[in-house]
């Protein structure tokens, strides 16, 4: 049996069979000598690599942001309400906790 | 001392949260309606179905793909899109080939309606994207390209040359191709 560099394997991923759209005699070559590229080509797959992950990044928070346009109203009024008490009761003891320190001297004063 | 800082430290964690919470939704939908604008005109009430996912077949032939992104429409029907980075604004024949290898593995994978086109955003050196339209080939001439390059690999036929003298000019094999002399 013939050695080849690239290790057969009868499982073909799509890009590998898009690579006979470009050329077979390629195909055929990397199957034999192994992958090549050249400076130019491992630049552009680093490029494509940034560039994909930025997509998935992208993808992943317009698709938190439809998953919020398709929450139930009910739940986000609910959602909302708890928010704001949350930030209204932080609010009042921050107030209350600054007023108690501004009011103190006055206090000692007094007694 | 240590009561008064924990009394300061606690509302403010409590606040920071709450406005944390309370900015990340206006965040989210806006790269969702971002994202919308960006998509071909077709595709913006479609729902995102798949990003990055991989579908594996081994009927009728050993298949691995990785989609880029599934857009299901509000038909049902679902479209493919795949990304790439290149200096040229266009979509290739391998760019055909490989959603329609897409396509086959997905439908066989979920049983999911795949539209008879797809997306190819192309994306230039200068983070410019826009999308080309492409008509996918059959679930049959892709069994049939998987056959072609078995049989390539096998020695059965011979391989066609490349169809662009262009390819040949940028192809890291050329030192070792029989076919350079003629090109």
């Amino acid at each position: 049996m013939k050695k080849h560099a690239t290790p057969y394997r009868d499982v073909v991923s799509a890009s590998e069979l898009a690579e006979m759209g470009v050329c077979e005699r390629r195909v055929l070559l990397a199957h034999r000598h192994g992958p090549r590229r050249t400076l130019a080509q491992r630049r552009a797959l680093r490029r494509g690599l940034r560039a994909h992950k930025r997509f998935h990044r992208d993808g992943l928070a317009a698709n938190e942001g439809a998953t919020h346009r398709c929450c139930p109203t009910a739940f986000a009024s609910v959602g909302r309400w708890f928010v704001g008490l949350c930030t209204r009761i932080a609010l009042a003891v921050l107030c209350a906790l600054a007023g108690r320190r501004h009011r103190s001297p006055d206090l000692g004063e007094g007694g | 001392m240590t009561t008064n800082w924990a009394a300061w430290a606690l509302p403010t964690l409590a606040l920071t949260l709450g406005m944390s919470v309370a900015l990340r939704r206006p965040r989210a939908a806006l790269a969702d309606r971002m994202d919308r604008v960006s998509r071909p005109s077709d595709l913006r009430d479609a729902e995102l179905l798949y990003q990055e996912k991989r579908f594996d077949v081994s009927e009728p032939v050993r298949l691995s793909t990785r989609l880029d992104r599934a857009y299901r429409m509000p038909s049902g029907l679902v479209v493919l899109l795949e990304l790439k980075t290149r200096s040229v604004n266009r979509a290739f024949p391998s760019d055909v080939i490989q959603l329609s290898a897409q396509r086959l593995a997905l439908e066989r994978r979920t049983r999911e309606i795949v539209a008879q086109h797809g997306y190819v955003v192309a994306q230039t050196p200068d983070g410019a994207r826009e999308a080309h339209r492409v008509r996918l080939v059959s679930g049959q001439a892709v069994v049939a390209l998987v056959r072609r390059r078995e049989a390539i690999l096998a020695g059965r036929i011979s391989p066609r040359p490349a169809a662009s003298v262009g390819v040949c000019r940028t192809c890291a094999y050329r030192s070792i191709c029989p076919d350079r002399l003629g090109r």
